[in-house]
C-alpha cells in the first residue's frame, strides 16, 4: 500500500504535547520568605543584647555584617535558584529523580568555590582591619547561607513546607539562644552563633535531600554541559535581576557620603535608611502569607486543571472557563492581599509612634518608614506577578521586568540621595511602583494569548 | 531534501511512503519500471511523513534515474521559526476558503486555489503561528464540533491544512520535466495534479490498490482517533467529527487528482470499476496488470521441476502490518497443523513498521502454541525462498495487485489468497479466455482461517490438484503478465505524452 496514512496516528498527539505539563515549582521569589526570619531573628538579638549597654557597640556590627552576608549569599546563590528549580521540575517530569542530588551537589561545589573566592575578595578590600577569625567566619557563613538558599529553593519546589518550617525554626532557635545567652561581647562570639545556626540549616536541609533523591551518581555538571539541559539564561538573570534589585538602593545608600557610615573595617550602613526598610519589610509578612498559599495551593491546581483539560480532551469551552477561574483566583489573591495587607498596614500606621519608641528609634525616620510600607506592599504585589508570569513559562518578560526593577531602583535611589532627605525612600518607592506596573501588563498580555500560545507555538 | 540533482527529467515519478526508502508492492514496482523503461530519463519526488520513520534509501539506484529528491510533508515548523504573529487581514477569508474546499464533499477545487500564488498570499508561517489564524480554528470549531476535544480538533485541523503548503513548496521549487506521473493519489496525486495545473504538463496516475478506500478503512479503524462519546450516546447516523474531516480531506484530493489527470490507470478490472465509481472518468481510465520478469523465475521452476518433493511451508510474502491480518494466517496454520503435523507457516517481509502488530503477531502465536509451525524471517528477497516453498498464501483484507503471487507463479508455486484485490482475477482468471486456463489457487473470504487451512491441507495432500494448479500458474502468468507488456503499454503512453497528444 502506498502512502503515509499509517503515520498520521504518530503524529496525531505529539510529544510536543508533553512538555505542555511541567509543574514549575518556582520558589525562589518565594524564598524571600526565609530571609525575612534572619532579618527578624538578627532584629530581635539587636533589641534583646542592646538592653545591655556593653553590648550595644557590637550589636551594631553584628546585625551590619549579617546584612552583608545575607545580601551577597543571595545575590551569589540567586543564579541558581530559579533555573535549578526548573531543572528539578524537568528532571521530575522526565523521571530522572536520579539526577537531582548529583546536580545539587555541583551546584553546592561550584557556589563554595566562588563564594569562598569572593568573599576572600570582599575581606580583602572591606575587613581589611578586622580581625582574621571575623574574616573566616564571614566567608564560612556566606558560603553557608548561600548553600542553604539553594537546598531551600529545590525542597520549596517539591512543596516539603513543613520541614523547611521545622528545620528553620530549630536552627534559628538556636540561633537566638546562642547569641542571648553568649557572655562575650566580641562581634566575633555572636557571629559565631550565626554560623552555627546556618551550618546546621544547611545540613539537615541538605540531609533531606539526600535521603529524598537517592543516587548512584556523584556529581553531574549536565547543567552547563548538556546543551539541552543548561540552565536557561533568562531564569538565570531573571533571579540574579531580581536579587540585585532588592539589594542595590540599600548599597547606594550604605555608600553615599551623607547617608552612609563606617560601622566596622570598611563595611558601611546607613542609620537613616535601614531600620525603616527592613522594619517594612516585616510587615508584609501577612500579605506573603496569603500570597504563598493563593499562589501554591488555588493558583497552582487551576493551572494544573487547565493544562490537564488542554491535554485530555477538554473542549474549547471548557479550556476557557478553566483559564477564567485562573483568572479569578489570581483576582481573589491580589484583592485579599489589599484588604489583609491594607488592614494591617493602617494598623502599623497607627502605631508606628509607638513601636519607633518601643525599639528606641527616632521619630525622625517615620516619614521614610511610611513610603517604605507603601513600597514594600507594591514589592508584594510585584513578587506575587512574577511568580505567576513564571508560572505561565514567561521567562524572559520576567528576567525584563526584573532588569527593569534592577536598573530603576539603582538610578532612583541615587537621584533621591541628590535631591535630599525628604525623597529618601522614593527611589525604591517608585522603582517598585514602575516594576509593577509593568509586569501587570505583561501578565494581562499573556493571560489574553494564554490558549493561542499553549496551541498555537507549543 | 536532494539526493541527486538533474534538471532533465522525462518522466517525475512523485512517491508517497514508497520508493526509494520503504520495500513493498509499489516500491517494487516503479523499481522495475525504472529499470525496464531505461530509455527515460527518470526524477523520484519522494513524498514521507515524518523523518523519523525512514532509514536508508533500501534500493541501488538505477542509472536512468538522475533526480531525486526527499520531503516531508509532518514534518512541520522546521522552515519557519516558531514566533507570535498577528496575520495579515487577507488570511482569514483565505484560509475559509482552503478550509472549506476541505470540508465539502469533494468538491471541485476553484480554480484559484490550484494555483501556486493563492499560498504565496497566505503562507504556512501565517497558518502554523498567528494569532489570526488561531481564532478562525476557535471560530469554526465553535460552529462545528464544539463537543469534540479541542485539542483533537486543532491538531486534525492542524495536520489537515499543513502538508498542503509543503506540497506548494515542493512544487515551487520543482526541477524541469516532461511529464508527471504519481503511483497513486493521495499526497502524491495531489502533487501530481497540481504540477500539471501549475507546469501545464500531462499528469499520469496509476493506482495500485485505492487510495482513498485504505485510507478510509485507516480512520474508520483507527483508535488515534478518540471517541469522544460512548456509543450508546450516540444517535445512529452521528460520525466522528474528526475522523469525518479526515475522510473527507482524502476525498477532496482523491477527487482532485481524477478530474486534473491525463490518464488514470489501475491494475486489474476491479480497481478500474471502483475509481469510475469513484468518479474518475471511465475514457481516461485503463487497466495495466503488474507484470514478472519471467527469465528470472525460469530457473526456480526448473529447478523446482527437478526437486519434486517439498516441505509441507505455506509463505506469507508481505510487510507485517494490520491490514495483512497475519494474525489470521498464523491461527490457519495451527489449525491445518492439527491435520499435517509438520506444517509450516513462514512470513517473509520487514517486521519494523509497526511494531506494535508485529508484537501482538508473537503473541499471538505463543497464544496458540504454534512457536514450531510459524516462523518469522523479516525481509528476504523473493528468489531465495521460491525454490524451498510449497504454497504461497496472502490474507489481507485490501490489496491491490500482489506482485509476489506473480513471481510464485513464474515459479510455479499455487496461492491461497483472500478474496481482496485482484487476487480472485489472479487465481480464478480475469476473463472467459482466462478462466479457461483453469484454477491457479483457491480464494477464501476475508478472515477465515478455517477455510484457508482446508485449502492448505488440500494443497499439500493432493499430488494431483497440485501440479494441476501449479501448471495453470505458470501458465497464466506467462501468458498475461510478462514484464514486457506492462514496459510496452507505458513506453508508449510515455511517448505519446511527451510528443504531446
Amino acid at each position: 500500500m502506498a502512502g503515509i496514512g499509517f503515520e498520521l496516528k504518530k503524529i496525531f498527539r505529539t510529544n510536543r504535547l508533553s512538555s505542555l505539563f511541567k509543574v514549575y515549582g518556582y520558589s525562589a521569589i518565594l524564598s524571600s520568605g526565609p530571609w525575612l526570619i534572619s532579618i527578624i531573628s538578627i532584629l530581635f538579638i539587636g533589641i534583646i543584647k542592646s538592653y545591655k549597654k556593653e553590648f550595644s557597640f557590637s550589636v551594631v556590627q553584628f546585625q551590619v555584617v549579617i546584612t552583608y552576608i545575607l545580601a551577597m549569599s543571595l545575590i551569589l546563590s540567586s543564579p541558581f535558584q530559579l533555573s535549578f528549580s526548573r531543572y528539578v521540575a524537568d528532571k521530575m517530569f522526565k523521571k530522572e529523580e536520579d539526577y537531582i542530588l548529583p546536580s545539587y551537589k555541583s551546584i553546592i561545589f561550584i557556589l563554595f568555590v566562588s563564594g569562598i573566592f569572593i568573599a576572600l575578595l570582599f575581606s580583602s578590600f572591606f575587613l581589611k582591619e578586622t580581625s582574621a577569625l571575623l574574616v573566616i567566619i564571614f566567608v564560612s557563613t556566606l558560603i553557608m547561607m548561600s548553600g542553604t538558599w539553594i537546598a531551600n529553593s529545590l525542597l520549596l519546589g517539591i512543596k516539603r513546607y513543613k520541614t523547611i518550617f521545622v528545620a528553620y525554626f530549630i536552627s534559628y532557635l538556636l540561633i537566638i539562644l546562642i547569641a542571648v545567652f553568649i557572655p562575650y561581647k566580641r562581634v566575633e562570639w555572636l557571629l559565631i552563633s550565626f554560623f552555627i545556626g546556618n551550618s546546621v540549616l544547611f545540613f539537615v536541609l541538605s540531609t533531606i535531600i539526600v535521603k529524598n533523591y537517592p543516587s548512584n551518581h556523584f556529581i553531574d555538571f549536565s547543567f552547563i554541559t548538556k546543551k539541552d539541559e543548561r540552565f536557561m539564561p533568562c531564569l538565570v538573570f531573571a533571579s540574579l535581576f531580581y536579587n540585585l534589585g532588592i539589594w542595590i538602593d540599600k548599597f547606594v545608600f550604605w555608600f553615599s557620603e551623607s547617608t552612609g557610615y563606617k560601622v566596622i573595617s570598611g563595611l558601611n550602613a546607613s542609620v537613616v535608611y535601614d531600620l525603616p526598610i527592613f522594619l517594612a519589610y516585616i510587615s508584609i509578612v501577612p500579605g506573603m502569607a496569603i500570597f504563598f498559599y493563593r499562589i501554591e495551593a488555588d493558583f497552582a491546581e487551576k493551572y494544573e486543571f487547565y493544562f490537564r483539560l488542554v491535554r485530555e480532551n477538554g473542549k474549547l469551552k471548557e479550556i476557557e472557563d478553566a483559564k477564567d477561574e485562573m483568572i479569578e483566583t489570581l483576582r481573589v489573591m491580589i484583592r485579599e492581599i489589599i484588604i489583609i495587607q491594607g488592614i494591617f498596614n493602617i494598623l502599623i500606621y497607627y502605631f508606628s509612634p509607638s513601636i519607633f519608641d518601643f525599639l528606641n528609634m527616632p521619630k525622625l525616620y517615620l516619614p521614610l518608614f511610611y513610603i517604605d510600607l507603601v513600597s514594600t506592599q507594591i514589592q508584594l504585589g510585584l513578587m506575587a506577578v512574577l511568580s505567576v508570569l513564571h508560572y505561565l513559562d514567561k521567562r524572559v518578560e520576567a528576567m525584563w521586568i526584573s532588569f527593569i526593577f534592577f536598573i530603576s531602583n539603582f538610578i532612583l535611589s541615587y537621584l533621591t540621595i541628590q535631591l535630599g532627605p525628604e525623597y529618601f525612600g522614593y527611589g525604591f518607592g517608585i522603582s517598585v511602583f514602575i516594576s509593577f506596573i509593568v509586569s501587570l501588563y505583561i501578565l494581562n498580555k499573556a493571560i489574553k494569548e494564554l490558549e493561542y500560545e499553549t496551541f498555537m507555538l507549543i | 531534501m536532494i539526493i541527486k540533482k538533474s534538471d532533465n527529467v522525462d518522466i517525475l515519478l512523485v512517491c508517497e511512503g514508497t520508493f526509494p526508502y520503504i520495500k513493498g508492492g509499489v516500491s517494487s514496482w516503479i523499481y522495475q519500471l525504472i529499470n525496464g523503461l531505461n530509455d527515460f530519463k527518470f526524477g523520484v519526488v519522494f513524498i514521507g511523513g515524518n523523518p523519523k520513520e525512514y532509514g536508508e534509501i533500501k534500493y541501488k539506484i538505477p542509472e536512468n534515474l538522475i533526480h531525486i529528491e526527499t520531503h516531508f510533508l509532518f514534518d512541520f515548523g522546521v522552515d519557519y521559526k516558531k514566533e507570535k504573529i498577528e496575520g495579515n487581514k487577507d488570511l482569514v477569508p483565505k484560509m475559509r476558503e482552503l478550509h472549506y474546499w476541505f470540508r465539502k464533499h469533494g468538491d471541485v477545487l476553484n480554480d484559484e486555489l490550484k494555483k501556486i500564488d493563492f499560498y504565496n498570499k497566505i503562507d504556512e508561517k501565517q497558518f502554523l503561528y498567528s494569532k489570526k489564524s488561531f481564532d478562525f480554528i476557535k471560530e469554526e470549531y465553535y460552529k462545528n464540533a464544539p463537543d469534540v476535544p479541542f485539542i483533537d480538533y486543532f491538531w486534525t485541523v492542524r495536520n489537515i491544512h499543513s502538508p498542503i503548503w509543503k506540497i506548494v513548496n515542493i512544487a515551487k521549487n520543482i526541477v524541469n520535466f516532461k511529464i508527471v506521473h504519481s503511483p497513486s493519489t493521495g499526497y502524491a496525486g495531489f502533487l501530481g495534479a497540481f504540477l500539471k495545473e501549475n507546469y501545464k504538463k500531462k499528469f499520469i496516475l496509476t493506482e495500485h490498490g485505492i487510495y482513498l478506500m485504505e485510507r478510509k478503512i485507516d480512520i474508520m479503524l483507527s483508535n488515534w482517533i478518540e471517541e469522544y462519546k460512548l456509543n450508546i450516546l450516540k444517535s445512529s447516523n452521528e460520525t466522528n467529527y474528526i475522523k469525518e474531516l479526515w475522510i473527507r480531506f482524502f476525498q477532496g484530493i482523491n477527487k482532485f487528482a481524477y478530474e486534473t489527470a491525463d490518464k488514470i490507470i489501475s491494475l486489474y478490472n476491479g480497481a478500474r470499476n471502483t475509481q469510475i465509481l469513484l468518479g474518475a472518468d471511465i475514457n481516461k481510465t485503463e487497466v495495466i496488470p503488474n507484470g514478472v520478469n519471467m527469465e528470472k523465475f525460469e530457473n526456480i521452476y526448473k529447478k523446482r521441476k527437478q526437486k519434486k518433493e517439498f516441505k509441507n511451508v505455506v509463505t506469507f510474502v508481505g510487510r507485517v502490518v494490520p491490514i495483512k491480518d497475519i494474525k489470521t494466517f498464523i491461527t490457519a496454520i495451527k489449525i491445518a497443523s492439527q491435520t499435517i503435523n509438520d506444517i509450516e507457516g513462514w512470513i517473509i517481509g520487514p517486521t519494523d513498521e509497526d511494531k506494535e502488530y508485529y508484537n501482538e503477531c508473537i503473541e499471538h502465536v505463543r497464544t496458540l502454541n504454534a512457536e514450531k509451525n510459524i516462523k518469522f524471517f523479516g525481509f528476504k528477497p523473493i528468489e531465495e525462498i521460491l525454490s524451498d516453498i510449497s504454497i504461497i498464501t496472502l490474507t489481507s483484507i485490501s490489496e491491490g495487485m500482489p506482485l509476489v503471487i506473480l513471481e510464485a507463479f513464474a515459479a510455479g508455486i499455487p496461492a491461497v489468497c483472500t478474496n481482496v484485490g485482484s487476487c480472485s482475477e489472479l487465481i480464478y482468471g480475469k476473463n472467459e479466455e482466462d478462466i479457461k486456463i483453469g484454477k491457479a489457487g483457491e480464494i477464501t473470504p476475508v478472515a477465515n482461517p478455517t477455510l484457508l487451512a482446508k485449502n492448505y491441507i488440500e494443497l499439500l495432500t493432493d499430488k494431483n490438484i497440485y501440479e494441476k494448479y501449479s501448471k495453470n500458474a505458470l501458465e497464466r502468468v506467462k501468458r498475461y503478465y510478462d514484464e514486457k507488456k506492462l514496459f510496452d503499454r507505458y513506453k508508449e503512453i510515455y511517448k505519446q505524452y511527451i510528443q504531446g497528444d
